[in-house]
């Protein structure tokens, strides 16, 4: 099996891995075995495998090379448990996800194995396809020949349609100091913060707490950093802080928001949470992430960062090769190196640098220095099986671990909009300017000795409060002998026929970057786009700054003259799942409830939403159902629920003054017990609304408003209160809810009322068209208004919204049928009543739908009054509200063109707004939107729907009782 | 056309409705007798009703009648006596009856807290004093009144959105709620 290492092995004791709990799983087929405690990755690697993927672009093959959210290749397709609890990830980073019994793992761009991909071909044709060949290859005859075969191609993972996510929950936390990040700065802020009295949350992303103290030596307050580590996160969690491990900051946004992804790692996704977390302070303490070494073939598998073998021996137990040679510009990888030579593999160091410090010695201990030397290429066919040195010494390695330098994990400091400022001395890009409200400490901001990030997370932590301790009271490090961190990037000259990789999990390699300068995409941003370096999902965190050096290197600027891109969120991938929490179903976009829906339920309503409100369409699932509705209204008596009609009170001294404002008719005029029509404009004299307006009092009217725009006609009216009127006289009180409304309707109707009512007084003397009164019902208070919306003799009953099913019942007991909203849509087309937003829309005035009276006689102010006046609002030619007969019995779709003819060319001269086959008048109408409609009537019309053409005659926005007789029937 | 009432949970039956988790009861309150919108100023109101002032989401509902501020010049006052509205009225204030236009939802348990918390980032624990501070909430995207019970919170949700959040409280607390499922670990 080409996968088998030689070396890699398992350590027999240490670790934070369950030797008791054997986990069995298997990978590309292959069954294995690992332990609780590994994640996927570890367990591979202690398996012998050094191959676990494919690249994305050149199939070559790939190992892994970080530890953590860093990992470039190593991603793999995932599925786990059974039923319902069954989940499947198509693109699982192997370093995050914890090993669970039963997985089974798959390379993601492989056709056929990680070690055997059919595809592999097609890295012998890279010359052929560097960045962006696609625009210029696939050109002939056109893209489109190409595009579905590159697509398949592309891509990360393939998704199961039938696997389904498991519903993830969103929590808000309000905290004084959120900590991300619990390696040594994170633990010291988290304490000098609760030792100053503050509510302190502290993230980790990793599983356990500790951060660098779980691999790396050292030595606090006297005991080993991993001990100091148990024993403070126990002192937190005693003191009350919130302390989250797995979990995630992927964001920060305005005013200290930061998304935290936490997860739970359970199958089916159970356990996960997403975090909004709005901190007073917030203390990065994110650490560093190690750069890799550029030189040719850098992506064999067994190329491996320093500090990621590293974790892997100290964390998992798994010493990832037997012959390891360690590459380096700094000290920080000399621990690794003494560490491998005490588990007994042979290791060879080589430093870039021609002096090695006496740190980085004691380290090490007594393994081979080749000093002054740097890599030159990875030698093996598929993966390491040795290197060759810049002075041409060739090694035999099956591990290759490469350390470059750190760069300190600023990213939510960037999120905060702070900008980064390239550190030469560091070979870092640190946080520059300090954002308000964030403190970066530790490795984060640069600073990776032991005993300085203890001190700089103390301070951190300590923020301006006085009550916390001074920073020397914080924890202590014994400083060890200063260590150098910094190393400078090494670009190579690479050879004709070298291939030097920058961002593994986009293939992008130096010549890529050497190719965008040519071509003048020397701007990070465009380099970036250019070459997709950094724009896959591990968002760069290894190529970033590698990049930059290369591209530097080749405009000759310096790598703070080149700058860096924008760090945006999220820090890492985060499933859909999380984002949309449990807004799903039924609690995406829930509607509101009528108060007698159970009843409308049980006289077999068929229901859609209208306006984010569930209500009967029909009754009955008869093909015929709508249209013997509309046939009972016009000939006997039906009752509708009207109950989601606005019903806001507007009331105080100045009540009637408020509604001469907002309202287009006059208001003030109306009689206590009246009703009246009245169109709402907003300030661009546009229709807002429209409705009746009942004067209960001279103090109190009741807006019934349009059930869909009772929010908005609520909010236009407190608007208008609130500036332009003294707010102590009038007050809007959306009374909608309260009460419940049916609407009688038809030649019976009056008969029904008073049956219901058991009463005379109905008379039209007593209550005629447009007048309300007062009225009892069962023991509540009713008001019985003749209002009618399609046409016919009607009469809208209100009562207290828990009499809904009596009232209905009542009527329904007197006679009245059902009536649905379809229905009720057709009968108000044949009168011409319009739907505000349905036949209007945001360019439609009141003159434009024949209600241009007041706009020509009123003097005193009203809302959009100025607006009707303008050079728009009296342009001729403006499209008016008209009817249209429409010849033959097809309806004509509603969005439908009127066309015309003019010098040649075709035209729409207006639309289609509704539409319906009448089944009182057994034809097709229509209202539509037509340029000086209301000179045209008469006139024949052409439509046009997407090629079917409609003809109708254009006349008055009225196709039934022009006279409006049946009112009175 | 699809029949959207069966994607739809029907109006729960609001006297039998219950949900109940490990730490956690969620019922219908019993309905006071009269609710009432009542505008202008807020301590002339309280006065009016006899109230001690009106309260915000961390104050706790006094025995008897009482007032949550919904914004700076209104509030719904909720009285044991169907005749509370007439007293008002009488005493010259700006009152619409309301009694039938909210439902009233009690939260109880130690998971209570929690369980608010998946749905507002409104801050409990904060023990800043903010006299003008709205009861209104956003609780899973739906506005509803809050004021704190002894072991708890009441949620005032108008009539026509309360099934929207029963359903809210009953699928979200049914994914794991309170203090235990969320305990710190190391």
């Amino acid at each position: 099996m080409s996968g088998t290492g030689r070396g890699a092995i398992r350590l027999d004791e240490g670790g934070e891995i369950d030797r008791g709990r054997p986990i069995s799983f298997r990978f590309d087929g292959m069954p294995l075995q690992g332990y609780a405690g590994d994640t996927i990755a570890s367990a591979l690697l202690a398996n012998g495998l050094r191959t676990v993927a494919r690249s994305f672009k050149y199939h070559r093959p790939r190992g892994i090379l970080g530890y953590g959210v860093e990992e470039p290749s190593a991603i793999l397709d995932l599925r786990v448990g059974e039923g319902p609890a069954a989940r499947h990830d198509p693109n699982a980073r192997a370093t995050i996800e914890p090993l669970l019994e039963g997985m089974v793992l798959k390379a993601v761009h492989a056709a056929g194995t990680a070690a055997r991909d059919r595809l592999a071909v097609l890295d012998r044709f890279h010359r052929f396809i560097p960045s962006a060949f696609y625009y210029k290859t696939f050109i002939w005859p056109s893209w489109h020949a190409y595009e579905a075969r590159i697509r398949a191609m592309a891509g990360l993972g393939r998704i199961d349609p039938d696997a389904r996510a498991g519903v993830v929950p969103h929590r808000f936390a309000n905290v004084d100091l959120l900590v991300v990040g619990s390696g040594p700065a994170g633990l010291a802020a988290a304490l000098a913060g609760l030792a100053g009295g503050r509510t302190v949350m502290l993230i980790e992303q990793d599983a356990r707490i500790g951060g660098s103290l779980r691999m790396r030596a050292g030595v606090i307050d006297g005991r080993p950093g991993a001990a100091w580590a148990e024993e403070t996160v126990r002192k937190l969690v005693d003191g009350g802080a919130a302390v989250r491990t797995s979990a995630t900051a992927i964001a920060l946004y305005d005013h200290n928001l930061v998304a935290v992804h936490e997860r739970g790692h359970a199958p089916g996704g159970a356990g996960d949470c997403l975090w909004r977390v709005r901190a007073r302070e917030i203390v990065l303490a994110a650490g560093a992430i190690e750069r890799p070494l550029l030189f040719a073939d850098n992506d064999r598998p067994g190329v491996m960062l320093a500090s990621a073998a590293l974790a892997y021996l100290r964390r998992k137990a798994v010493r990832a090769g037997g012959k390891i040679v360690v590459a380096t510009a700094s000290d920080a990888a000399y621990e690794l190196a003494g560490a491998m030579a005490a588990a007994g593999a042979e290791v060879v160091v080589a430093d870039a640098r021609k002096t090695v410090t006496d740190g980085a010695r004691a380290l090490a201990g007594d393994v081979t220095v080749h000093a002054g030397e740097r890599i030159r290429r990875a030698l093996g066919r598929s993966e390491v099986a040795g290197v060759e040195l810049t002075g041409g010494t060739r090694i035999d390695a099956d591990l290759l671990a490469v350390s470059g330098g750190f760069s300190p994990a600023i990213h939510l400091y960037a999120h905060a909009k702070g900008r980064p400022r390239w550190d030469g001395s560091l070979g870092a890009f640190v946080p520059g300017e300090p954002v308000p409200g964030l403190r970066v400490a530790g490795a984060a901001a640069g600073r990776f000795a032991l005993a300085d990030a203890l001190e700089d997370g103390t301070r951190a932590g300590r923020g301006s409060g006085e009550a916390a301790p001074a920073p020397s009271a914080g924890p202590r490090a014994v400083a060890a002998a200063a260590l150098q961190h910094a190393a400078p990037i090494a670009v190579p000259e690479a050879a004709a026929r070298d291939r030097v990789f920058v961002d593994l999990q986009n293939d992008v390699i130096t010549k890529d970057i050497a190719l965008a300068a040519r071509e003048s995409f020397k701007a990070v941003e465009h380099l970036k786009r250019y070459t997709t370096l950094g724009m896959a999902t591990d968002q760069g965190k290894t190529s970033n700054v590698n990049g930059l050096a290369v591209l530097a290197s080749i405009t000759g600027r310096s790598i703070a003259e080149t700058g860096v891109t924008t760090f945006r969120p999220p820090y890492a991938p985060v499933p859909f799942a999380a984002i949309i929490g449990p807004a799903l179903g039924e609690l995406d976009a829930p509607v509101r409830r009528l108060p007698a829906e159970n009843e409308h339920r049980a006289e077999q309503a068929v229901f859609d939403e209208y306006g984010g409100i569930l209500r009967p369409a029909w009754y009955g699932s008869g093909p015929d159902a709508i249209a013997s509705e509309c046939r009972a209204a016009r000939t006997a008596v039906t009752v509708f629920d009207a109950s989601p009609l606005g019903k806001v009170e507007v009331v105080g001294p100045d009540a009637a003054a408020l509604l001469d404002f907002v309202f287009y008719t006059r208001m003030s005029t109306l009689k206590p017990g009246r009703l009246r029509y009245g169109l709402m404009l907003s300030e661009g004299g546009v229709v807002f609304d429209d409705g009746v307006v009942l004067r209960l009092a001279p103090d109190r009217f009741v807006v019934s408003c349009s059930s869909s725009h009772v929010p908005a006609v609520v909010g236009l009216l407190e608007e208008w209160r609130q500036d332009r009127f003294d707010i102590a006289r009038v007050f809007v009180h959306d009374t909608t809810g309260h009460w419940a409304t049916m609407a009688i309707a038809g030649p019976g109707s009056r008969a029904v009322v008073a049956a219901i009512f058991g009463e005379s007084g109905l008379d039209d003397v007593n209550l005629p068209h447009m007048a309300m009164r007062e009225a009892r019902f069962e023991d509540g208070p009713a008001r019985i208004s003749r209002v009618s919306f399609v046409g016919e003799r009607s009469y809208e009953i209100s009562v207290p919204a828990g009499r809904a099913v009596a009232l209905w019942r009542a009527a329904r007991k007197a006679g009245a049928v059902p009536l649905g909203v379809e229905a009720l849509s057709i009968l108000r087309l044949e009168k011409g009543f319009i739907m505000v937003g349905v036949d209007t829309d945001g360019e439609t005035m009141p003159h434009d739908i024949g209600m241009g009276r007041a706009r020509d006689t009123r003097t005193d102010a009203y809302a959009g009054d100025r607006s009707l006046f303008t050079a728009e609002a009296r342009k001729p030619h403006r499209k008016q509200l008209v009817g249209i007969a429409i010849e033959g019995a097809a309806r004509v779709p509603v969005g439908a063109h009127a066309v015309v003819r003019e010098d040649g060319r075709r035209r729409s001269i207006g639309f289609v707004t509704s539409s319906a086959i009448s089944p009182t008048l057994g034809s097709s109408i229509a209202l539509a939107r037509i340029e000086d409609g209301e000179r045209r009537h008469g006139e024949s019309v052409t439509f046009d729907h997407l090629g079917r053409i409609f003809t109708g005659r254009i006349v008055a926005p009225c196709f039934y009782d022009q006279k409006g007789e049946r009112l009175h029937a | 056309m699809r029949d959207r009432g069966l994607f739809w949970s029907p109006v729960p039956d609001w006297a039998s409705a219950r949900i109940e988790r490990a730490g956690l009861v969620v019922r219908p309150a019993s309905a006071p007798a009269a609710l009432h919108l009542a505008s202008g100023d807020l301590a002339a109101i309280a006065t009016a009703f006899r109230l001690e002032g009106t309260l915000g989401p961390r104050d706790p509902i006094p025995d008897g009648d009482y007032a949550l501020r919904l914004a700076p010049d209104r509030c719904l006052v909720v009285s044991g006596a169907a005749t509370a509205g007439a007293a008002g009225a009488a005493a010259g204030l700006h009152l619409s009856e309301v009694t039938d236009g909210y439902l009233l939802i009690d939260v109880t348990g130690k998971a209570a807290r929690d369980l608010l918390a998946q749905g507002t980032s409104y801050d409990f624990s904060d023990a800043t004093v903010r006299p003008a501070e709205s009861a209104n909430l956003l609780i899973g995207r739906l506005r509803v009144a809050v004021a704190r019970t002894g072991e708890g919170f009441r949620l005032h949700v108008e009539r026509p959105t309360a099934t929207a959040l029963w359903t809210w409280l009953d699928e979200v607390s049914a994914l794991g709620v309170g203090a235990e499922r969320h305990s710190s670990r190391a």
